[in-house]
């Protein structure tokens, strides 16, 4: 996720273009950058860092009015963020600067067919190729707004663009596939901006592109096409919500926005990685000559993180077959870890700083294992300690409690696991299979989040328990602690996750009618055996909170309460069954007056050990 | 409407090294039936999509019909089993229309493209999986067909297909039974003195086939058209031989691919010979360890557990052996190779080995296409551009095998 604005018409100038993107720092924050058109001129400025406190005075920029400017605050997905890395970026001529949000998939192709036409290449990213590619074009094309959606025709992927060219300096060309793009509607100026954030200073009259539209914007207005060139007519709407509303995407919170925001970014952790033709995954930032040697995994992760870690252990084991072990990252170190050469450590984390993740890192690279990352901040300390990854692309987690980016780790580490059992004897079939059940987990999570307001309804009828247990097996195991984990660190109830053949062992002593349990039973393997749970707390007059496969009519009708989810594959079930938990602790929390983004005594980052 | 059949070859072939570096997959005999054989049973018309370097061999041999998508298109991996049993599975999946990919293991073993699919401009060999794969077409919840995924299972195969194949090839062919279950076409020439035994399976012979003084022959046997059977030759169960073949000494459970010479004594058992192959006197493998226990293959960097408790050789194309050579258990023998003495490995191809004696070299390509051209005149066969051209790319994509061999040749 990055956050791009463009400004043409009366009042441009480096002050308006970093104003403008301060507004939308938050969905990207690692480098900046902002290029002016001239007639036959472009300036350029790209920075390392948040924006928030240039003095835009020391850009060595004319503070002038300018026909016309571009900005971008980028949140890395290819490349570290690094000056050369950072937006706007520019043809060979440095005629086209274009400024980009998402993820362009076959940018691997089409750069090595312009390398080999002549251009030179900067940067490390995949927006790089979209300028080289409208100056290839160019080349045979003398009309620039034709080039611009031949160009466009040619990209695969994600993308919210928006391109300046100093033929017409006080023309933005933008276009949206997947990516959000907004135009707001001034007097004498037409802006636009993956959200609406930066423009009500300017404009509450605003157009939102659709996927497969372009739109060129002038001063005194702008004509919308679709990629074939013919003529779309959009409607101007109003925009109703306050600055914060807009930041948070009108949610109320942080945390609320990024459970949403969760069939977006599980899409995003997919896309470009599955590769049906061959029933496998393909995961550029880790060598196949690496995991071809693999014979044991340790993940090493903390909090939430772990749990992820902890559903990897399942799907490395069950799908590749590969002997794995999870431990925190704090107890890694001085758990004197049995490393053997061909031990692959994966390190989990969302920022990549955890403190004793790191340290955990350091000590296997000490005892020569080989490492990998998987990372939501790309260019973090783990990720490039690690040498090699996987990035969630997730966009950035306000929220402390994380949500988008568990999932985002949990389709990665599926990935890895189907691309591992595909080298170790998975089927073909088996493979496409599993792919095919990924690529319907986005579709999947909507329908869950459509069904919040029975969620939130639930939430009310037992938001003041003092305890609530969280059961599960196998792979619901892991999202029963992870569940109660949100629960606790959002609302301040004491939570407990147990996996659920161990309740007779001790937690069933805790059963009473004032402390429900949520039973998480969506896998068919071990359904029946989770019937037996709820009949057991049942008969304690406990109360049961179930998460279930839909159409589990026999469950529904013994529980206290069900919360249906769609049919998947049991791998990928704690993927869908964590939303709903998510979503139950969100709500616990508000109907309990907690302060959602910023609970009590934790940080979104541990740093310290 | 007749079925229309895709036989496609994929990217997953090197396994089976030697045996389809000179053949398409389809091409490849088991149990006295190719997979080329088994979809012409099916009825219909077959075209094909075979590697970049067997194309204009493969035209010469097998027609090519225009792929056209004006009715669905059943495209059936190169590499499946050629039971004939599965004739009846093409016909119908074929006419029951419903679209679907299948898989075995690895592979797409088949799938039915519904009439109207726009077929790519040009479909390789290496392009048919992922383009079948893309389409999201269902995927088929049986595997359907299974597929010959190393070399050694064309002889692991040969005994559970041979029964059906061969009475398959009895109830359609042109035959007379001149003995109980002795069956044979046109001008055929048996020995009174040889002993056919058929007690546990037929015996076919193809027309213009002789079978000399006291050849001993225990069924089920097939042999192609035009082939002699020395005198005193001994072909015990599940034997396969080809078209214009000459065979002595002692066959077991094996198949010689067409215009291959085993004249003299000796044993082979458990092999599949390619075409053109010439076993020296007293040329024998061995298809049984001494400890009875599983072969397997050895290849640099992995082994291969073949499941099999005999296997014999297997011996690509244009391969020739001195007298008296002996191949060790489950050994490969690559194309156009010379073979000298004792063989404890797997021989890359185009290669001289003669170990015994401390050499292995490089056999040049020239000679190999000037021993080609020797053989192919006494059979009054003439040399093509396009057999210069396979030989030629075959040594070239076999260069790195010779380069990577356990026992590299000394260049």
């Amino acid at each position: 996720m990055c956050g791009i604005f463009g400004y043409t018409g009366s009042g441009v100038s480096p002050d308006a273009l970093v104003e403008g993107i301060k507004r939308l720092e938050y969905r990207g924050y690692d480098s900046w950058g902002l290029c002016l058109a001239a007639r036959d001129r472009l300036s350029l400025v790209r920075r390392v860092g948040r924006i928030g406190a240039v003095d835009p005075s020391t850009l060595s920029l004319e503070n002038a009015a300018w026909p016309s400017g571009i900005a971008h605050t980028r949140w890395a997905t290819h490349g570290a963020p690094t000056e050369i890395n950072a937006h706007p970026h520019a043809d060979c001529g440095g005629r086209i600067a274009v400024i980009h949000n998402g993820i362009i998939e076959n940018h691997s192709s089409l750069r090595a067919g312009l390398v080999a036409k002549g251009h030179t290449f900067a940067s490390e990213t995949d927006t790089e190729v979209i300028p080289h590619l409208i100056e290839e074009i160019l080349k045979t094309e003398t009309d620039f707004p034709a080039a611009f959606q031949a160009a466009l025709r040619l990209l695969t992927g994600a993308y919210g663009i928006a391109v300046l060219w100093c033929g017409t300096p006080d023309t933005i060309y933008v276009a949206r596939h997947g990516s959000p793009i907004v135009i707001g509607v001034g007097k004498a100026s037409t802006l636009v901006a993956s959200d609406p954030a930066p423009l009500v200073a300017h404009t509450r009259d605003v157009i939102y592109l659709d996927d497969g539209e372009a739109a060129i914007l002038h001063p005194d207005g702008f004509e919308t096409k679709n990629l074939e060139g013919t003529p779309v007519s959009k409607r101007v709407q109003q925009v109703a919500f306050s600055l914060p509303d807009i930041e948070r995407g009108g949610y109320a919170h942080f945390m609320m926005k990024e459970i949403a925001e969760q069939p977006e970014s599980i899409r995003n952790a997919l896309r470009g990685r599955i590769v049906r033709s061959e029933g496998t995954a393909k995961l550029g930032g880790v060598g196949d000559d690496l995991l071809r040697k693999v014979r044991r995994c340790h993940i090493v992760a903390c909090g939430t993180a772990c749990h992820a870690g902890m559903v990897g252990k399942y799907l490395l084991e069950g799908l590749a077959r590969i002997p794995t072990q999870v431990t925190f990252g704090a107890e890694f170190r001085y758990a004197h870890p049995v490393l053997e050469p061909d031990t692959l450590v994966i390190a989990i984390s969302q920022s990549g700083e955890t403190a004793d993740t790191l340290a955990g890192i350091r000590e296997a690279r000490i005892q020569g294992a080989s490492t990998i990352g998987i990372c939501n901040v790309v260019g973090s300390t783990i990720a490039r300690e690690c040498g090699q990854g996987i990035y969630t692309h997730a966009g950035p987690e306000i929220g402390v409690a994380s949500t988008k980016a568990f999932t985002s780790q949990l389709v990665v580490l599926s990935l890895l696991a189907v691309h591992l059992g595909r080298m170790r004897g998975m089927s073909l079939r088996a493979g496409i299979l599993f792919l095919d059940a990924l690529e319907k987990l986005p579709g999947q999570a909507a329908e869950i989040l459509a069904g919040s307001r029975q969620i939130e309804a639930i939430a009310r009828k037992y938001a003041d328990s003092r305890d609530v247990m969280y059961v599960g097996r196998l792979y619901e195991y892991p999202i029963a602690l992870e569940g109660a984990l949100k629960l606790k660190e959002i609302s301040y109830v004491h939570a407990e996750g147990v996996q659920a053949a161990e309740m007779k062992h001790g937690p069933i002593a805790l059963v009473q009618p004032d402390v429900p349990t949520v039973v998480l039973a969506a896998q068919a393997e071990i359904r029946d055996k989770m019937m037996g749970n709820t009949h057991e707390i049942l008969a304690r007059s406990g109360k049961v909170i179930a998460v279930a496969q839909e159409g589990d009519t026999e469950l529904a009708a013994l529980a206290t309460d069900t919360i249906f989810i769609p049919r998947t594959m049991d791998p990928l079930i704690p993927i869908l069954a964590v939303i709903p938990l998510q979503l139950l602790a969100y709500y616990v929390a508000v109907e309990r007056g907690c302060d959602v983004d910023k609970p009590r005594n934790l940080a979104k980052s541990v740093t310290v050990e | 409407m007749e079925p229309r059949i895709v036989l496609f070859e994929d990217h997953l072939l090197d396994d089976m090294t030697p045996i389809s570096l000179t053949r398409p997959a389809f091409a490849v005999t088991c149990a006295c039936y190719t997979l080329w054989d088994v979809a012409r049973a099916a009825g219909g018309t077959v075209s094909w999509i075979v590697r970049e370097h067997l194309v204009k061999t493969t035209a010469h041999q097998a027609p090519r019909p225009e792929l056209d998508s004006s009715a669905p298109l059943l495209f059936l991996n190169a590499s499946v089993v050629p039971d004939i049993r599965y004739a009846g599975t093409v016909r119908e999946l074929w006419e029951r229309g419903e679209p679907f990919v299948a898989t075995a293991g690895s592979r797409v073993s088949a799938a039915l493209v519904p009439a109207g699919t726009a077929l790519p401009a040009v479909l390789t060999a290496e392009g048919v999986t992922p383009w079948l794969l893309e389409m999201k077409l269902p995927l088929h919840e049986e595997e359907l067909f299974r597929t010959l995924d190393h070399q050694f299972e064309v002889v692991k195969y040969l005994e559970p297909l041979f029964a059906e194949n061969l009475a398959h090839r009895v109830r359609t062919g042109s035959y007379q039974e001149v003995a109980p279950r002795v069956y044979t076409a046109d001008n055929v020439s048996v020995a009174r003195t040889a002993v056919l035994r058929t007690r546990d399976g037929p015996i076919v012979f193809e027309k213009d086939v002789e079978v000399a003084d006291f050849a001993y022959l225990v069924g089920p046997v097939y042999v192609g058209a035009r082939t002699r059977v020395i005198e005193r030759a001994s072909l015990k169960e599940h034997v396969c031989i080809g078209e214009t073949c000459k065979i002595g000494g002692e066959v077991e459970a094996s198949i010689v691919e067409s215009y291959t010479n085993k004249q003299h004594h000796g044993f082979l058992g458990h092999s599949w010979v390619g075409s053109w192959v010439n076993l020296g006197a007293g040329t024998s493998n061995s298809d049984l360890k001494n400890t009875y226990g599983e072969v397997r293959l050895e290849f640099p960097h992995r082994r291969v557990e073949t499941g099999m408790q005999f296997l014999g050789s297997i011996i690509g194309d244009y391969a020739k052996s001195a007298i008296n050579t002996s191949i060790f258990t489950g050994k490969i023998i690559g194309v156009s190779s010379m073979l000298y003495g004792f063989v404890g490995a797997n021989v890359p191809s185009f290669c001289n080995y003669a170990r015994s004696f401390g050499q292995i070299t490089e056999c040049p390509v020239d000679q190999a296409l000037l021993i080609q051209k020797r053989m192919f005149a006494r059979r009054g066969i003439t040399q093509t551009p396009e057999d210069v051209a396979l030989m030629k790319d075959v040594f070239e994509l076999t260069r790195s095998e010779r380069l990577i061999s356990d026992e590299p040749p000394a260049l």
